[in-house]
């Protein structure tokens, strides 16, 4: 019998005293198992229209947060020999330490006292790792080349980054499962194109028309057409990653609101602004204070301070933007049944967390990654919690029965092979 | 080796929903097999089957599932963790954490140990950093030397002719030197250029500094040897051979596409040791590595000059009278390397004197 300590059921009450469903928590304190209830109650699934009636409030919802029991001592274990082979290979094994990576943090991940599960094929993985390297090598060469395999990057960037997006999706999810079940991915073609499209057109302003050199007034206007684009584009691609996704034969849905996603880059704006405000006093104190105690022998500060100063800025923007996307991606999220899901990270538990524990990695020549790798996920895995009706464990999900023709007998992982097979990871 | 054989109670999912069974697990030497516990119609109540139990009436149990254990595939087995047991029919077995069984079907390999333990962990630990130590000291510069014959030298007159385009659009002026001294440095290394590094495609070019004008010279991947005003206007013409001697081992060794072969290498390198999420920081380790590379291959370079010294029956000391003079020139500038050696690109001039006049004492005239 598995039973797991850290489980965290929450069976919330209603509470006499909530006024409205749009009073979620704004939880920026401590990590509390606390958002769920005030949410779950604000929002019950399938009473529309008389949710602000108090006595709809009685519905109960169950919420399940998800657990991590991993230590960063036992990843520290794992960590070093995937490290050691993977520089003895010179970076062969480095498909099998991902595996390894996916599936230690998979398995110390618990939803309802089960954990997750992660089957990736890592000789997908290497394929994946080196059709990359090609990529690259090709790019920085059409980039050398000159204007005409410029546009044929381009184009082939047009032609199978979608498709390779996709892919990689499918790989990551459908090589997870949990309680014996695989989660999916299930979009064509047509689908992840128009999905991808704003994001390549978004790209293709900073790249080629940043690249041209056409003068203030155009990168200017292609500079504000990004502003105005990335919102969209990103979101429309969360909206592909969200919403084609499933579990078993349980569909996920995402609701796409470009206001949500304008109001997320606010936020990641202030949170650069701020960033970069820190970062430039810092750099502006530290450059003027070297040079006076070691004269003019700092040709060496020039190559090191642009890169203070973006470790400065990740360190500060990286965990309100990531606090931020999945909230709000998390919110846009749902489960066929009714299941729902809140998301909530601690944001100054984090940013103390990144610095603390990057100076430390500094300082321990990289020896304290895993333990700080571990902390970050623990951080933020524990900020999802799923809403359902009924205790997440008593919701029977089946596995999907013959999806579309010609893919095969739909039972179980054999049922996905089809799918699977087109599945590649690509990137690191 | 007597067989072992262990139970435990565990739980099973058939991979076609997501409800989970609990079962009763037998391991023997060959085979897994498992029955639903408490079995259904019976009562809840009852102990589950002792091992004799199960193996005496095992025709009878009914639900009984019998795999070869060659079929399974297991997880590794973590301490603290239940171990996944994947079936060939698609279902999976959790084992719980507690139980022994995980430990003996999945704690077997060398890696499952090394993360149950921690002195093998410690063990691990030592061979990697001498495994980083060594790829330092000699694995980087061994791959680079594998790594740069596979480089076309194309590439070098590619990159070569690039740099210095942009160096001629953003740093160089019109020399100012006349143009009669000019054709016979030209000359003159021309004429000891065809013995000294025979058929390297060697072009002197003479230019003045737009900004800071010091004592400098440098050698292209191309081929072509820039020589700045300042230096030509300061050494004499059999320094100047000297100092072209220092730039073009630059080029014949290739230290420029060999910097960059070794640039990649380390930042993989430090990038696999520190992580994807420290790039910054292993970006400045690399590039802290790489000025170490850049003062052997001046080391390297010097070691050419003092060739072409002794080829050409040159006086020993000429390549320390042009670093004396380059230093002296940088105390006029108030520009003298202080401590900071780790941090330049060239070694500390003192040392680079000391090094030809070591040189020029131990060389031997040439048959």
């Amino acid at each position: 019998m598995i039973e797991s300590t850290t489980e965290l059921t929450l069976v919330p009450k209603a509470p006499r005293a909530v006024p409205t469903p749009s009073a979620p928590v704004r939880g920026e304190g401590p990590a509390a198992p606390a958002p769920a209830p005030a949410r779950a109650v604000g929002r019950p699934s399938g009473t529309s229209g008389a949710s602000s009636a108090p006595g709809a409030l009685a519905v109960q919802r169950h919420a399940h947060r998800l657990a991590f029991t991993g230590t960063g001592g036992d990843y520290f274990r794992v960590w070093i020999l995937n490290t050691l082979l993977t520089l003895a290979t010179l970076g062969v094994y480095s498909a099998w330490a991902k595996r390894r990576k996916a599936r230690w943090f998979a398995r110390h991940t618990l939803l309802a006292g089960e954990p997750f599960d992660f089957h990736g094929d890592p000789r997908r993985i290497l394929v994946g790792r080196v059709l990359a390297l090609v990529m690259l090598v090709a790019a920085v060469r059409a980039i050398d080349a000159g204007a005409v395999a410029g546009l044929a990057l381009l184009a082939v960037l047009y032609a199978v980054g979608p498709v390779l997006f996709a892919s990689a999706q499918r790989f990551k999810l459908s090589n997870t499962s949990w309680r014996g079940l695989r989660f999916g991915f299930d979009a064509d073609a047509v689908a992840a194109y128009v999905s991808c499209l704003p994001m390549l057109v978004a790209w293709t302003l900073v790249s080629v028309i940043g690249g041209l050199g056409l003068g203030a007034l155009v990168d200017g206007l292609a500079g504000l057409a990004l502003v105005l684009l990335l919102p969209l584009a990103h979101g429309r691609l969360k909206q592909f990653q969200q919403g084609r996704a499933r579990f078993g034969a349980s569909a996920f849905d995402f609701r796409f609101s470009l206001n949500a996603f304008f109001g997320l880059y606010l936020w990641l704006a202030a949170a650069l602004a701020v960033a970069g405000a820190v970062a430039g006093l810092l750099a502006v104190g530290l450059s003027t204070g070297l040079r006076q105690m070691m004269g003019a022998q700092v040709a060496w500060l020039g190559t090191l301070l642009p890169l203070g100063v973006l470790g400065v800025v990740g360190v500060i923007a990286w965990p309100v933007y990531v606090a931020r996307l999945h909230r709000l991606v998390w919110s846009s999220t749902r489960l066929t049944g009714g299941i729902e899901f809140v998301y909530e990270v601690a944001v100054v538990e984090l940013f103390r967390q990144v610095l603390v524990g990057g100076l430390l990695t500094v300082l321990t020549l990289g020896l304290y990654w895993p333990f700080l790798a571990v902390r970050i996920a623990k951080l933020r895995i524990e900020g999802l919690t799923v809403l359902s009706d009924a205790p997440i464990d008593t919701i029977v999900v089946r596995a999907p029965q013959r999806h579309g023709p010609g893919r095969g007998p739909g039972r179980g992982p054999a049922g996905d092979a089809a799918a699977r097979g087109f599945g590649l990871d690509i990137g690191w | 080796m007597r067989p072992q054989i262990h139970t435990a109670t565990a739980r099973w999912f058939d991979g076609a929903e997501s409800r989970s069974q609990e079962v009763r697990v037998r391991l023997s030497r060959n085979h897994l097999e498992f029955m639903p516990w408490p079995p259904r119609g019976q009562s809840a109540s009852s102990m589950p089957p002792s091992e004799a139990e199960l193996a005496a009436s095992r025709p009878s149990m009914p639900g009984l599932r019998r795999y070869t254990r060659k079929a399974l595939r297991v997880g590794e087995w973590w301490r603290g963790t239940p171990t996944p047991v994947g079936l060939p029919d698609g279902g999976t077995i959790w084992i719980p954490a507690d139980s022994a069984m995980g430990r003996v079907l999945g704690g077997q390999t060398l890696r499952a140990q090394v993360a149950g333990s921690w002195s093998l962990a410690v063990c691990v630990l030592v061979v990697l950093a001498a495994l980083v130590l060594w790829f330092d000291r000699q694995g980087v510069s061994l791959l680079a030397r594998v790594a740069l014959p596979l480089i076309p030298k194309q590439l070098d007159v590619a990159v070569g002719r690039r740099v210095e385009e942009q160096l001629a659009a953003t740093w160089m002026r019109p020399s100012q030197l006349p143009a009669q001294r000019q054709q016979a440095i030209r000359a003159r290394f021309a004429d000891i250029a065809a013995r000294v590094f025979p058929g390297m495609p060697l072009d002197v070019r003479f230019a003045r500094q737009a900004v800071r004008p010091g004592l400098h010279a440098m050698g292209l991947p191309n081929g072509t040897l820039v020589v700045f005003d300042g230096l030509a206007e300061v050494l004499s013409d059999d320094e100047l051979m000297a100092v072209l001697g220092h730039e073009a081992g630059h080029v014949k060794h290739r230290h420029a596409m060999r910097h960059l072969v070794q640039g990649a290498g380390l930042l993989s390198l430090a990038g696999v040791v520190t992580g994807d999420f420290t790039s910054v920081a292993a970006g400045s380790l690399a590039s802290a590595q790489t000025l170490h590379y850049a003062r052997d291959a001046e080391r390297e370079s010097d070691a050419e000059a003092q060739r072409l010294i002794l080829l050409e029956h040159l006086p020993n000391e000429t390549l320390v009278g042009a670093w004396i003079k380059v230093l002296e020139q940088m105390r006029r500038d108030g520009r003298v390397d202080s401590g900071t050696a780790w941090l330049s690109t060239h070694p500390p001039i003192n040392e680079r004197i000391d090094g030809a006049r070591r040189a020029a004492q131990n060389a031997d005239p040439l048959p």
